[in-house]
């Protein structure tokens, strides 16, 4: 290939790569660089900014209420991690076999997915209410009558009461994506398996999950980030409240940032967000993906 | 029978179908799951036509008057 085609190739690489790019920059790295610039100043609304070095982080280290809606969000990645993608593994693979009806069932697992999070925030606010919620209810005729909580306003169950409608609302995603997963592996393994005598049991995890296991990875790391994320249904349901049992990294965000105007304060705490994201990526990849390839 | 016609009838035989997945407990798994991912959706919708009153009143009931003009305000 002569020089001049090959420069010529690289200007026309550039050139489509640049719109990508500007965005990229523009709409990532900017905003995190500037975070990561906040984060190390006194930035409050209405006052001037001065460079404070890593005051933010030392009191971040020491604020209870860091902790306390730290321990809240890991407790939500913990359950995304082990709950939520497992479960979608099992139920993807039940649509997987189910013939009649596949269709049916799997635009049902996906239609979560598509309905906005603070209307599912809305609707179990009021499943949920101590008073006319539905869930009481239920427990009232079930004879549990021992289990009824004020969900929302009761600083012990709350937590749970908020992370289970988020969890649920996602998992139709790692469905989606494992059906299609599923739906690639060629039918001759199964086969090849049933004539061994393999129950389709067995084979969930003695062929689907080895196959799969580059998918359970981004499964996992992405459940982990959108868990770490997680917001809206805690906001709708109790603003994060009561004190801070139900919030989780962005609500205390949210809160110091947009409530209380500290934003140099609230940009420390989305940067060492973004550390835990990394690790996580990190551990994941490292304890799943050694050995493969 | 001879050794070969037992060998022949055994070699035609399907093999056995062990223990597989039983469909109907498949169904009944997934259809719950589905009502549990249609109900909060079908609730939503029929709220839609109530008055704030009705919603706090009975939560599960049809709404009395279908008040499309919720839609009409939003």
């Amino acid at each position: 290939m002569g020089k001049r085609t090959r420069a010529r190739k690289r200007q026309f690489a550039v050139a489509f790569l640049a719109p990508a790019m500007v965005l990229y920059t523009g709409f990532m790295v900017l905003p995190i660089g500037a975070s990561l610039f906040y984060s190390l100043t006194d930035w409050r609304i209405g006052r001037d900014v001065s460079f404070v070095g890593l005051r933010n982080y030392i009191d971040l280290f020491q604020d209870e209420q860091y902790w306390a809606v730290a321990g809240n969000s890991f407790i939500l990645i913990a359950l995304a991690i082990f709950i939520q993608v497992p479960l979608a593994l099992v139920i993807a693979y039940c649509v997987h076999w189910i013939g009649q009806g596949f269709r049916f069932y799997r635009s049902v697992m996906f239609l979560p997915v598509v309905i906005a999070p603070v209307a599912i925030g809305l609707a179990f606010s009021i499943f949920l209410n101590g008073d006319i919620g539905l869930f009481n209810e239920l427990l009232r005729i079930t004879g549990l009558e021992g289990l009824r909580r004020n969900w929302l306003a009761d600083g012990d169950v709350v937590l749970w009461a908020v992370s289970v409608p988020n969890i649920w609302h996602h998992i139709g995603l790692f469905i989606i994506i494992f059906i299609a997963a599923l739906r690639g592996i060629p039918e001759e393994i199964f086969e090849a398996a049933a004539l061994d005598g393999a129950s389709r049991l067995a084979m969930l995890p003695m062929i689907a999950v080895p196959i799969l296991r580059e998918v359970i990875v981004i499964n996992l790391i992405l459940a982990a980030t959108i868990a770490i994320r997680a917001f809206d249904h805690s906001w709708i349901m109790t603003q994060g409240g009561p004190g801070q049992a139900s919030s989780y990294f962005a609500t205390l965000i949210y809160k110091r940032g947009f409530l209380d105007g500290q934003f140099a304060y609230a940009s420390a705490i989305a940067v060492t967000l973004l550390v835990y994201v990394l690790l996580i990526v990190f551990v994941v990849r490292r304890l799943l993906l050694r050995g493969a390839r | 029978m001879t050794a070969a016609e037992t060998l022949r009838v055994a070699a035609a035989r399907p093999p056995r179908r062990r223990a597989r997945f039983p469909n109907k407990a498949l169904y009944a798994f997934l259809s719950i799951y589905c009502v549990l991912n249609l109900f909060p959706l079908l609730w939503l919708v029929l709220s839609s036509f109530k008055t704030n009153n009705e919603i706090y009143e009975a939560i599960l009931a049809l709404p009395r008057d279908w008040l499309f003009s919720n839609y009409g305000q939003a």
